[in-house]
C-alpha cells in the first residue's frame, strides 16, 4: 500500500514540470505519464504479490518469510492485522537470543487504548529485532510487510513452515472472519 | 438473533482478584490442551461481562517503565499500584466508579480491535446521553465531557478474547487523580456523573443504564448466572 503511494509520489514533480509549459503539452505529455504511473502500479503490485507468494501465515495474523532455504526468518504482522489494530503507538519485541516456543506469547502491539498478543509461529531462537519500532512503532501501521517487520529467528526445524497457512489459506480464512 | 453475554457482578472486589477473574474466564474460553484449564472450564461461561468497583489502586499498561518512579509515591497515599498488560498509560480506580470488564470472543460480534475500542467508547457515551449528558470522543481515547475526561479505556486481547475494559466516573473522589496525568494526557481534567449533574449519582443507579448501552451497541442480550458468580465466590481461592 505504501509503494502504491510512492508511485504516484515520483510522477507528481514530472506532471507539474509539465503543466508549468502549457496545458497543450501536459495533453500531449499524457499518454507517456499514465503509461508510467500504470507501470509504477504494475511493478509494485507484482512487488507485493512476489512477497505474498514467498510467506507463510498464521491465524494470529502474523506472517514468516524464509531467508532462501536457510533456517532463518523474518517476522511481522499482515496487512489485515496492522487495519484492525488501528494506530500502533508501542512494540513490545523478544529478547535477542531468546529460545522461543511455538504459539507462546512472545511480544504485544499496543494500539491506542488496546493491546494485542504477538504469537510465535514456530520453535527456536530469536537472533534480531527490529529496533527501529521504538522510536518509530506506526510504520507497523505504513509498512507492515517490509519495514514493519518485527523480529528475526532461527528455526529449530525448518519443516515446521510447513504446518503454517499458504497465502491463499490465509486469504481463505480471512473471507471466514467476515 | 442476538448474541447472550453472561453478566456478573463481583461487587467491591480488589482489582488483583477481578483480574485473576478474567484470567479464569479466559483460560475457559481457551480449548487448547497446551493450557492449563481454570477453575472454570468445566462451566463453559462464554462470553461475560464483569461489573464491579475498586479500593483504591492505580493501574499502568504495558508502557509501564514511564512510571518507576512513581509506584512507592502513589502507594504512599494508601493506593494499591498494579503494572497490567493492558493498553493506555496511568489511570486510577476507587469507590463509586463503575468497572466493566468484558471478557468476550470479538469472533464472536465480528470486531477488530480498533472497532471494539470504539464501541465501548459508544457504550459510555449511550450511558452519559441517558442521564442527558454529552459525551464525546477526541483524539484522546475516553469519554469526554467538553474538555474534562468522564470515563476511560484500556484493553487487551488474546486470541481474540479481551480483558479489561472501562471505567466510568460516578460518585468516586476525583482527588485521586490529582496526583498522576491520566492517560497521560496533561492539561485536562476528569469529572464524574455527579460532578456534572450536581447531584450523587450512584453506581447502583448507572449500572442498569450501562448494561442496557452495552446491549444496544454490541446487539445482544444479558443475563446473570447465579451458578458462575457462586462458584467464582466459593473456588476462587484469590477473593478473600
Amino acid at each position: 500500500m505504501a509503494g502504491a503511494i510512492r508511485g504516484v509520489c515520483r510522477l507528481q514533480p514530472f506532471i507539474k514540470t509539465f503543466s508549468l509549459i502549457s496545458q497543450q503539452k501536459v495533453t500531449a505529455f499524457t499518454k507517456p505519464c499514465n503509461y508510467q504511473y500504470q507501470n509504477a502500479c504494475r511493478s509494485f503490485t507484482s512487488q507485493m504479490n512476489k512477497l505474498l507468494s514467498e510467506m507463510r501465515f498464521t491465524e494470529e495474523h502474523e506472517w514468516v518469510r524464509q531467508e532462501g532455504s536457510t533456517p532463518h526468518v523474518t517476522v511481522g504482522i499482515t496487512d489485515y492485522a496492522q487495519d484492525s489494530l488501528g494506530d500502533i503507538v508501542f512494540v513490545e519485541l523478544p529478547e535477542v537470543g531468546s529460545q522461543v516456543v511455538e504459539k507462546d506469547s512472545i511480544g504485544a502491539i499496543e494500539s491506542v487504548k488496546a493491546v494485542s498478543d504477538v504469537y510465535c509461529p514456530a520453535s527456536g531462537t530469536v537472533t534480531e529485532v527490529n529496533t527501529e519500532l521504538e522510536s518509530t512503532p506506526e510504520v507497523v501501521n505504513t509498512s507492515p510487510l517490509e519495514d514493519g517487520w518485527l523480529f528475526k529467528m532461527e528455526l529449530a526445524d525448518v519443516s515446521s513452515l510447513d504446518t503454517l497457512l499458504t497465502e491463499k489459506e490465509y486469504k481463505d480464512y480471512l473471507h471466514g472472519l467476515e | 438473533m442476538a448474541r447472550s453475554i453472561t453478566v456478573l457482578n463481583l461487587g467491591k472486589i480488589s482489582y488483583r482478584a477481578a483480574w485473576q477473574v478474567q484470567r479464569s474466564l479466559l483460560q475457559a474460553h481457551r480449548n487448547d490442551s497446551k493450557n492449563e484449564k481454570s477453575f472454570l472450564s468445566e462451566q463453559h461461561p462464554g462470553d461475560v461481562l464483569i461489573i464491579c468497583e475498586h479500593e483504591p489502586v492505580y493501574t499502568v499498561g504495558i508502557r509501564e517503565r514511564e512510571y518507576s518512579q512513581d509506584e512507592e509515591r502513589l502507594k504512599a497515599l494508601g493506593a494499591d499500584f498494579v503494572r497490567t498488560d493492558r493498553g493506555g498509560l496511568i489511570t486510577f480506580h476507587g469507590p463509586g466508579q463503575l468497572v466493566g470488564y468484558p471478557v468476550i470472543n470479538l469472533k464472536n460480534y465480528s470486531l477488530g480491535l480498533r472497532k471494539y475500542v470504539s464501541s465501548l467508547e459508544k457504550v459510555l457515551i449511550k450511558t452519559c446521553e441517558m442521564f442527558g449528558l454529552q459525551g464525546k470522543t477526541t483524539k484522546d481515547t475516553g469519554v469526554w465531557i467538553d474538555e474534562r475526561k468522564i470515563a476511560a479505556i484500556g484493553i487487551s486481547c488474546k486470541r481474540y478474547i479481551t480483558q479489561h475494559g472501562v471505567s466510568l466516573n460516578c460518585d468516586n473522589d476525583l482527588s485521586w487523580f490529582d496526583h498522576v496525568i491520566p492517560c497521560g494526557i496533561k492539561g485536562k481534567g476528569v469529572t464524574s456523573l455527579s460532578q456534572e449533574l450536581g447531584r450523587k449519582v450512584s453506581l447502583q443507579e448507572t449500572e442498569p443504564l450501562f448494561l442496557n448501552s452495552f446491549c444496544d451497541v454490541f446487539g445482544c442480550t444479558l443475563a446473570a448466572d447465579e451458578k458462575l458468580a457462586e462458584n467464582i465466590f466459593l473456588k476462587a481461592d484469590f477473593i478473600s
